[in-house]
């Protein structure tokens, strides 16, 4: 497997639901008419509590200043792993169950905060700068068995490899009942959904709906836009997949639905709430072994 | 004998700098929207926003945004199957000595606004009882309410006051800019706007810098003017063929002619909203020479649109009025 950094610098954002209104000329601009700016990596996820933008420098030129946006500190990297054609995994999840052993618990076990992306297409895993010294210092390591070349990359910094730390906080886990759909969209398309896709992205919400969801909640707004490199992903329910004409939006073949998995009680940090999607059928055992994990420590 | 409609919908009147208010717009787009009457016009200056109460709401107080203080209400004249006029010229000339001439002659201000399916008078509320009495012997007037057409006479509206009791002055005689680009008017089926929305807000919010030179010198070849309006659910849209071209060519329809129009923009400083007669002293001569005109009104000035054969003489005849010395 190779583990590829990505060029782009990204900046993550929080935008109030309040505040959405000052922000849309740039957002559209990003989604709709990428023509119009050199962004490459532009992602919108609507929770109940706010919008969270990740986006690149070109991209963030586009975003006002204003008291409703909140912007992390750290600039962020994008990693990505990609898939060699050789290997031969007998494992058949996707996701980021692909990369939990081999690079997500690994940044965990040396302290490094990871920001997560899944798209329909890859899943990205934003780091902090900061933490890109020692990360490169690693590539060198055994990444799925195989080994990852980072010679000649041209980075010393003299950084200390940090000490193991311990296992954190377990956070509590919510799953409302919503099913949700991981789609994609050509490009060419997009004109076509566009004001359907305005609609749900700023319109259909309302102001601020109740804050954290309790676990017994039957629905969550949620609602993911991506577009990175001139590929569009979409993360939304079930009920708002039938508002779409059906032959725009293509997902995989078994068309598969998943359930929530919400995790924090509290923000976070960074981009308040974490989220994971796992299949459908799947949930009941997931919920189970996330409880027992939290049970044991 | 026509009938003039007036509808019971307030207007309020926005200047909006660049950007401001696209929470707003984009609702236009969406069929949710409760707004009965929205109009948005784009000049070098800014963006004109007419729009009912229920717009209103949907807009956030800024200091981008200018709200001019009068409630407005529309009239249109409709013309009866009977009515046999020898005149082939369409938009605000049709109206030019039936109803612009005797509102400027009575103090009334008008705001203008001509669309692809009619032409709206503007008429600030307090104006109304005037409009009424000045109108009705030339017109059955008649009050839309819920759909119905409610006949209206002078004592319905009356308040105490039958002419404005001013003297109609000789307004001003405004200089007036005549810019290269051709421009078209037309429109488009409701069903099929989301597949140009994205054109639609490109060309609207993206496809100039903000804030471009906001006086146009009179040598100047191109003038940004862009006119978007959603009226009881009929789309009109007035813009030049450059922008016309980013749009497909099945989607946009205008009259079988295919008429091209040139733009008279009439104002050296903004007009403000309380000058009688501006319209009156270009539609009456266009009338008189049965010149065909679609008028747009806007925060700071006006504009007449003129079919493109006919702007040479247009031109020459406004000038010779502007030469003309001013008879009292």
């Amino acid at each position: 497997m190779e583990l590829h950094i990505l060029e782009h610098s990204l900046k993550v954002a929080s935008i109030e639901k309040e505040g959405i209104q000052i922000c849309t000329h740039g957002l559209i601009k990003l989604a709709f008419l990428a023509s119009k700016t050199r962004c490459k990596f532009f992602s919108l996820t609507e929770t109940p509590e706010d919008y969270t933008i990740i986006v690149d420098e070109e991209g963030f030129k586009e975003l006002p200043q204003s008291e409703h946006i909140s912007v992390a500190d750290a600039t962020w990297v994008a990693l990505n792993v990609v898939s060699g054609g050789s290997n031969t995994s007998t494992s058949q999840p996707i996701g980021v169950t692909k990369i939990a052993k081999s690079v997500i618990a690994p940044l965990a076990d040396h302290n490094i905060s990871v920001f997560m992306l899944s798209t329909y297409q890859t899943d990205f895993i934003l780091v902090s700068c900061r933490g890109l010294p020692y990360i490169l210092n690693r590539l060198e390591q055994m990444v799925n068995g195989e080994t990852v070349a980072a010679h000649n990359l041209g980075v010393t910094n003299g950084f200390v490899k940090p000490k193991l730390v311990p296992r954190p906080i377990i956070h509590p886990l919510s799953s409302p009942s919503n099913m949700f759909c991981v789609t994609s969209l050509d490009p060419d398309t997009l004109p076509s959904v566009a004001t359907l896709l305005m609609d749900v992205m700023f319109y259909s919400g309302g102001q601020k709906e109740s804050g954290a969801s309790s676990e017994d909640s039957n629905h969550i707004r949620f609602f993911s836009f991506s577009l990175i490199e001139g590929y569009i992903s979409l993360v939304m329910d079930e009920q708002t997949t039938q508002r779409f004409p059906n032959n725009v939006l293509f997902t995989s073949a078994s068309g598969e639905l998943w359930k929530m998995v919400r995790i924090g009680g509290q923000p976070l940090g960074f981009g308040e709430f974490f989220v994971a999607v796992v299949p459908e059928e799947n949930i009941q055992s997931v919920i189970g072994a996330l409880r027992t994990e939290s049970a044991a420590q | 004998m026509n009938n003039m409609a007036f509808f019971p919908v307030s207007l309020t009147l926005l200047l909006i700098s660049y950007f401001s208010f696209f929470f707003s717009f984009f609702l236009c787009l969406l069929s949710c929207f409760r707004c009965k009457f929205f109009s948005l016009t784009e000049t070098p200056e800014n963006y004109t926003v007419v729009l009912d109460e229920e717009g209103f709401k949907e807009l956030r107080p800024s200091e981008h945004l200018q709200v001019e203080s009068a409630i407005w209400l529309p009239l249109n004249v409709v013309s009866n199957g009977s009515a046999s006029s020898s005149s082939q010229a369409v938009g605000v000339t049709k109206i030019a000595k039936s109803v612009i001439a005797p509102l400027a002659q009575q103090h009334v201000s008008v705001f203008m606004l001509s669309t692809y399916q009619t032409d709206f008078i503007l008429v600030k509320e307090k104006d109304l009882s005037v409009v009424v009495s000045t109108l009705e012997e030339e017109f059955n007037i008649y009050k839309e309410e819920g759909g119905e057409s409610v006949p209206v006479h002078c004592q319905d509206v009356s308040n105490g006051l039958h002419k404005n009791g001013r003297e109609a002055i000789q307004p001003t005689v405004h200089p007036v800019l005549i810019p290269k680009n051709q421009f078209c008017v037309m429109s488009l089926d409701p069903d099929t706007l989301p597949s140009i929305a994205t054109t639609l807000i490109d060309v609207l919010f993206y496809s100039s810098s903000p804030k471009e030179d906001p006086q146009p010198s009179p040598s100047q070849d191109c003038v940004k003017f862009f006119s978007f309006s959603l009226i009881d659910g009929y789309i009109s849209l007035v813009m030049d063929t450059e922008a016309q071209r980013q749009f497909p060519a099945d989607l946009l329809f205008t009259s079988s002619s295919g008429e091209l129009w040139r733009m008279v923009r009439i104002g050296g400083q903004p007009l403000g909203f309380d000058e009688c007669g501006i319209v009156a002293q270009i539609s009456q001569p266009l009338a008189d020479s049965d010149i065909s005109a679609y008028y747009i009104s806007t925060f700071s000035f006006d504009h007449a649109l003129v079919p493109e054969e006919d702007i040479v003489s247009v031109t020459d005849m406004l000038q010779h009025q502007r030469n003309e010395p001013a008879t009292s």
